[in-house]
């Protein structure tokens, strides 16, 4: 009763709930919040309590002191630590919702990966009710970010997907507002890194961070050879003179570094298009498979996929908040009770 | 979809449509729209509409603002110019894409459950309430475990209607010996009495009945019933003239409109004759005697039955044979 009077001074929300990015759509806002999913906990004695969430926790990251810890509760696509996960969706809920009169108790839409697994689910709908929320719907994160670069996802012809993630990839196909195929590997912006710092470690005998390799890929990360060459300066521990040394990478090092999780990409996008219906096989081949999310990004990806696969490939427009738009639209339809993009728990 | 391309449009926009801009920067690098449909991996028929500025090949325009980015890029361009030249043109025409249901079947009107729902919830309201009415009639909470030996006690009252001399008004009666006899008639007595009241031998009955029923209440109440039954007959059989007369005068000397109770403990009792008067009802104190006139038969609720004294046309009746666990009997009189 109390909730749904609060309810009325909350707004819905959508909820992309990434291992990287946390994006909140707020419904007739748009998106209004977009901070890294990570949280510093401090801890004093037996308390813990929470120093910082978001951007400020991620500057944190790997610079923190004894009695901080900084650490990304979600972990492939899932939540990796719920009590962490929960504080930090409250954070961000107040943080979209301006009024501090009353604790905000709205709607919420949360992607979900599409092969997680019941307890998953129910562990990141838990949490989400556990953050205020009055009532938490799930929605499959290809039918978000289909519905969020604009696919026709309810006419009866196969869109294909593709959402790289931090954690994870999706790819899905879809058609009439449901998932025919969907696959999901446990490969994504994440893996990128750990390839880099892989790659650096083996080559240069240096140590370097997570955030410097996400920088490294960020800037001159490509996924397919013959664009321009890149460099860029990097600083690491020297792992045998134990001091920090400065050197240069290039695209192509990089390029080598990444080949490895890029092609179990392209073998997942290859064995979901084997695993086609041939009527919707044919119209992904006429039209193409979309990319998304923030691997999407990676310079040149669509042109390796386009490449291995023969079909053509387009980046959706603004990847990296695909998901989040594709929930807030689907937010607008929750009233409508023929609405079927819902996943059932 | 194809006639987004409106030539009106492209007089009013100054600046080169998306489809001039990369065709300009296709054919300065010398390339044929094969070899970009080679790259692209899109058929040239979409290549050549895209630089037409034709865009039936692809009708949704998720697909073809990809299509104008992923040429540019392959061309080496920026994208940013041939989007915006493409949104300067439709941008305004293309609202962004709703979500819409696949269903077009409505659903079930929402009203139609609520009514059904709410039917229900007053059908049910209503038989939870005729149960409580119809319990509340019953009396309350007593328990029904009585209601099968009232037919007994009305069974045996039957076979013992006037045996017990009634010491109070053994002398009105006997003033008013000369209407009493008709009583029995007068109550119209059911079908059993009814033909025992012809022959005088019916009248001798209960000089019979008498020593049995005494025996009997002294044993078990529930067999009284049996052995009633069995009375008349056998006394019938007996049919003797001497105590005929005497038992006649007895009978008479009972009135069956009147009650008489003896309180020896605090008792709750509720009296009804026949006409539905109540005719006592309330707690009567110990030491209290109370002498009541209606209607035969009396709907009669006794508590504390053991500790009350009841008699009727001059014969003590036992109620504790008829009080329930609870020690309340509940029970018909004088039917």
């Amino acid at each position: 009763m109390f909730k749904r009077l609060r309810g009325l001074f909350s707004s819905d929300l959508s909820i992309d709930l990434g291992t990287a990015n946390t994006l909140i759509y707020v419904r007739g806002r748009g998106i209004v919040l977009d901070e890294p999913s990570v949280v510093a906990i401090r801890q004093a004695g037996n308390m813990r309590s929470v120093a910082a969430v978001g951007s400020d926790a991620k500057r944190m990251l790997g610079r923190t002191p004894g009695n901080i810890t900084a650490i990304r509760p979600m972990k492939d696509g899932v939540i990796a630590d719920f009590t962490v996960t929960e504080q930090m969706l409250q954070h961000f809920i107040r943080k979209v919702h301006q009024s501090t009169f009353l604790t905000p108790s709205p709607r919420v839409l949360v992607c979900v990966p599409c092969m997680s697994t019941q307890v998953e689910r129910r562990a990141i709908k838990e949490s989400a009710e556990g953050a205020g929320a009055r009532e938490v719907f799930l929605i499959e994160e290809p039918m978000a970010a289909a519905i969020g670069a604009g696919l026709p996802v309810e006419e009866a012809q196969g869109s294909m997907v593709v959402d790289i993630g931090g954690g994870t990839s999706e790819i899905a196909i879809i058609s009439l507002n449901g998932v025919v195929y969907s696959e999901s590997i446990r490969v994504g912006g994440d893996r990128f890194d750990e390839a880099i710092i892989a790659y650096v470690r083996r080559h240069y005998g240096s140590l370097i961070g997570e955030a410097t390799a996400e920088r490294i890929k960020q800037e001159i990360g490509c996924a397919y050879p013959g664009g321009e060459l890149r460099e860029i300066d990097v600083r690491g521990r020297n792992l045998a003179e134990g001091i920090p040394r400065s050197f240069t990478l290039n695209s192509h090092e990089i390029l080598e570094a990444l080949q490895e999780t890029l092609s179990s990409i392209v073998t997942a996008v290859k064995s979901a298009l084997e695993q086609s219906p041939p009527e919707l096989a044919s119209d992904i081949a006429e039209r193409g498979l979309v990319l998304t999310g923030g691997g999407a990004l990676l310079r040149d990806l669509d042109k390796l996929i386009s490449e291995e696969t023969g079909l053509p490939v387009i980046v959706a427009e603004d990847p990296l908040t695909c998901v989040a738009r594709g929930g807030g639209k689907a937010l607008e339809m929750i009233d409508q009770h023929t609405f079927e993009l819902l996943s059932s728990d | 979809m194809s006639d987004m391309h409106d030539p009106s449009l492209d007089a009013v926009s100054s600046t080169p449509s998306p489809g001039a801009l990369l065709k300009a920067e296709r054919e300065r690098q010398g390339l044929s729209l094969e070899q970009i449909a080679a790259g692209l991996n899109l058929r040239p028929a979409v290549i050549g509409g895209l630089e037409e500025d034709d865009y039936g090949e692809v009708p949704v325009s998720a697909y073809r603002r990809g299509y104008l980015r992923a040429y540019a890029r392959f061309l080496g361009m920026d994208d940013g110019p041939v989007i915006g030249a493409y949104n300067a043109r439709h941008g305004s025409q293309e609202a962004e894409r709703p979500v819409t249901p696949v269903q077009v079947t409505k659903p079930p009107s929402r009203l139609g459950a609520w009514l059904f729902k709410l039917v229900t919830l007053l059908v049910l309201l209503g038989l939870v309430g005729l149960t409580l009415l119809w319990w509340q009639s019953r009396g309350g909470n007593e328990l029904g475990g009585l209601e099968d030996e009232a037919p007994v006690a009305v069974d045996s009252l039957d076979g013992t209607p006037a045996n017990e001399p009634s010491r109070d008004w053994s002398s009105q009666v006997a003033t008013d010996q000369g209407p009493e006899p008709e009583a029995p008639a007068a109550i119209e007595t059911p079908g059993i009495e009814a033909p025992g009241i012809e022959t005088p031998g019916i009248e001798a009955t209960p000089s019979e009945v008498v020593p049995e029923r005494d025996a009997t209440t002294a044993d078990d109440a529930a067999g009284v019933a049996d052995e009633a039954d069995a009375a008349p007959p056998s006394a019938e059989a007996a049919d003797e003239p001497a105590t005929e007369e005497e038992a006649t005068e007895e009978a008479a000397a009972a009135d069956p409109r009147r009650l008489e109770l003896t309180f020896n403990e605090q008792s709750w009792t509720e009296i009804f004759d026949a006409n539905g008067q109540r005719i006592l009802i309330g707690l009567q104190e110990p030491g209290q005697t109370a002498s009541l006139e209606g209607e035969p038969p009396f709907r009669l609720t006794v508590g504390n039955a053991s500790g009350v004294e009841l008699r009727y046309r001059g014969e003590t009746i036992d109620l504790g044979a008829r009080a329930g666990a609870n020690n309340v009997a509940r029970f018909t009189l004088g039917e």
